[in-house]
């Protein structure tokens, strides 16, 4: 055979050949690549010199205007790489390779039906197009990869091989690049954050070593060089006695537990400072403990103002009581007086009146001293209050009581001081009569009747007389009583049980 | 007016108004009263030769030792010695700490004082 005959064989082997090569030092050189763009210039070249055509470039795709930029590109006139922008829909080859994922081979351009010819390859005359797809793996495709000739022999379907497997390395590196932006921004945004925190954050090694500590942190703790401090056990930074709780929460944060906790810590320069701490561990991607956090909070002046607020409320404290001695001191004097009074009168009526005042005082005490003794000064417990009230009138009264029995039941509520003072000096005024007047067993008994309190008080004599009205009384008590239920319709006798037995509804506020 | 058999009682308060008239209350019930505004003073009656039946204290006595101190201090010393302690503040855990003790609230009957100096 004609060794001339092997020629177009052989030629087309060499540029094969040569092809592979040219794939195998780009393959190297995007791999070794750490920004995209000289990977996208590289290619264009490459791809230029595989398929020994004038012109190559790469398309990307944007989003937001859908159409595509001349990203890369070798052989083109100044102003159109990086700037010039091509139609990405399906009238151009390389909108069609794009949207179809398919490569396009276009041998007579100005007479294919298919596609129209994009102004800047008439502008270079150029007649042959083969793209390929850029793809993006997960993400949408980057774009397009276009190699143009105006004067080579028809692109035959065999250089698709060459130019997609190209593509396929640009859109390695471009993942990968992609991949490293976002790394980039995730470990920017984390720098920021680790920054822009107000507290003192620091890094550990999982064994508790500081690693670093935000530029807010050394401010707080007054540390001027850290350098000093890196590697260095994170509890050496305590004092001894917090440094075994501080081992414990490390322990605890290696083990993946956040633990938090309050502590004093001065400062490099001595300034003493209390702390919120939180201390929890950094994972990995495969759940490794990769470091650990320490967050510190400068609760100094919280605390400062918490022990303030403590003394103002020991000091109100101990003012209101004070206020209570005092009164209880005046209402013992004026008591013990008028006691004092009754034993310079004769006249039998001066002397029950005087009595009378006293047991008034006494009354009026007996709610001071239940407001002292409950929670709230709102409101008073009636049945203390009611207790201490009747065993203090069994005192005052021991001649009248004579042995006779005062019993009392009432529900359990709270009522206002002021109500329960009128309640007391009912009470006190009821049961008084009844030992006065009445005899036997008293009982009284206090509970809610819709929006009053009533309170009745009974004894085991035989009753009221048909014409006692307690609401005409002339008497102080009696008045004291009526005016407090609101007028003599609160103040009724109940002649039901055969027994002396008088109901008082007090209205309630 | 106390006979001068009369039952004598040691009246420590600091505030001169309570201390006269509940002197004079007690008076009026039958007791010969002795009066001290101080604990310290109290004290040095007491070591003076001062033999009352019991002492009746207020536990706030301003400067210097209060009530409570002075009951502990007579309880060593005169531990059968009966002391009434009366304050305007509300001490309940007062009452039962040691032997011969009892607490009476301000304001108080003299009958109640009285009731409690003869039980």
């Amino acid at each position: 055979m004609d060794p001339a005959a092997f020629a177009p064989a052989f030629a087309e082997l060499a540029q094969r050949l040569q092809q592979q090569e040219l794939l195998a030092d780009f393959g190297l050189f995007a791999l070794r690549g750490l920004t995209l763009q000289p990977v996208l210039d590289e290619a264009c070249r490459v791809a230029s010199r595989g398929l020994a055509s004038q012109f190559a470039k790469i398309l990307r795709y944007q989003q937001a205007e859908g159409d595509f930029v001349v990203q890369a590109g070798v052989g083109w006139r100044p102003g159109v790489v990086g700037h010039a922008r091509l139609g990405a829909d399906l009238a151009s080859p390389a909108g069609y390779a794009f949207r179809t994922g398919k490569p396009v081979v276009s041998n007579h351009l100005g007479a294919d039906d298919r596609f129209r010819t994009p102004h800047i390859l008439a502008e270079h005359h150029i007649q042959r197009a083969i793209n390929v797809l850029i793809d993006g793996g997960d993400t949408p495709a980057f774009g397009v990869l276009e190699v143009d000739s105006g004067e080579r022999s028809d692109f035959e379907s065999r250089d698709t091989a060459f130019l997609q497997g190209l593509a396929n390395i640009v859109a390695a590196a471009v993942e990968r690049s992609e991949r490293q932006d976002a790394l980039q921004r995730s470990e920017a945004m984390t720098r920021q954050l680790f920054e822009s925190s107000p507290d003192c954050v620091k890094v550990l090694d999982p064994e508790g070593h500081l690693q670093r500590m935000n530029v807010n942190g050394l401010c707080l703790l007054e540390i001027d060089d850290f350098s000093a401090l890196a590697g260095q056990p994170w509890e050496t930074l305590w004092p001894a006695a917090e440094r075994e709780q501080i081992r414990t929460i490390i322990e605890g944060a290696r083990t993946g537990i956040s633990g938090r906790f309050e502590a004093f810590c001065p400062t490099a320069k001595g300034t003493p400072k209390w702390w919120d701490v939180t201390v929890g561990p950094v994972m990995s991607e495969g759940g490794r403990i990769e470091s650990l956090v320490s967050i510190s909070r400068d609760i100094t002046q919280r605390r400062h103002d918490m022990a303030v607020k403590d003394q103002l409320l020991e000091q109100k404290d101990l003012l209101m009581q004070e206020v209570h001695h005092r009164v209880r001191n005046s209402l013992q004097l004026v008591r013990t007086l008028l006691q004092l009074q009754v034993l310079t009168i004769t006249d039998p009526a001066a002397r029950e009146a005087l009595q009378e005042a006293g047991q008034r005082v006494m009354t009026v005490a007996a709610v001071h001293k239940q407001l002292y003794v409950g929670h709230s000064v709102k409101e008073v417990e009636l049945q203390p209050y009611l207790e201490g009230l009747l065993a203090d009138l069994s005192v005052s009264l021991t001649d009248q009581v004579n042995g006779r029995r005062i019993t009392w039941t009432a529900e359990a509520m709270q009522l206002p001081p002021d109500c329960v003072t009128s309640l007391g000096l009912i009470v006190a005024e009821l049961v008084t009569n009844a030992l006065k007047y009445g005899i036997g067993q008293v009982k009284v008994a206090v509970q809610m009747a819709d929006a009053a309190v009533r309170i009745s008080v009974e004894d085991e004599g035989p009753g009221f007389p048909v014409d006692f009205d307690p609401g005409r009384s002339h008497g102080l008590g009696m008045r004291l009583v009526t005016s407090m239920a609101n007028g003599a319709d609160g103040v009724h006798v109940d002649r039901s049980g055969g027994t002396s037995r008088i109901v008082v509804d007090l209205p309630l506020p | 007016m106390p006979s001068p058999s009369a039952p004598c009682l040691l009246l420590v308060d600091d505030d001169p108004l309570v201390r006269m008239v509940l002197t004079m209350g007690l008076q009026d019930k039958g007791f010969d009263v002795t009066e001290a505004a101080t604990g310290e003073a109290a004290m040095m009656l007491m070591e003076r030769g001062l033999q009352p039946m019991a002492v009746v204290s207020d536990i706030d006595l301003g400067q210097g030792c209060n009530g409570i101190e002075l009951a502990d201090w007579l309880a060593d010393t005169y531990p059968d010695l009966r002391v009434v302690l009366i304050s305007g503040r509300l001490r309940p855990e007062l009452t039962s700490s040691r032997n011969h003790r009892s607490f009476l609230p301000k304001p108080f009957i003299i009958e109640a004082l009285v009731r409690l100096l003869q039980h």
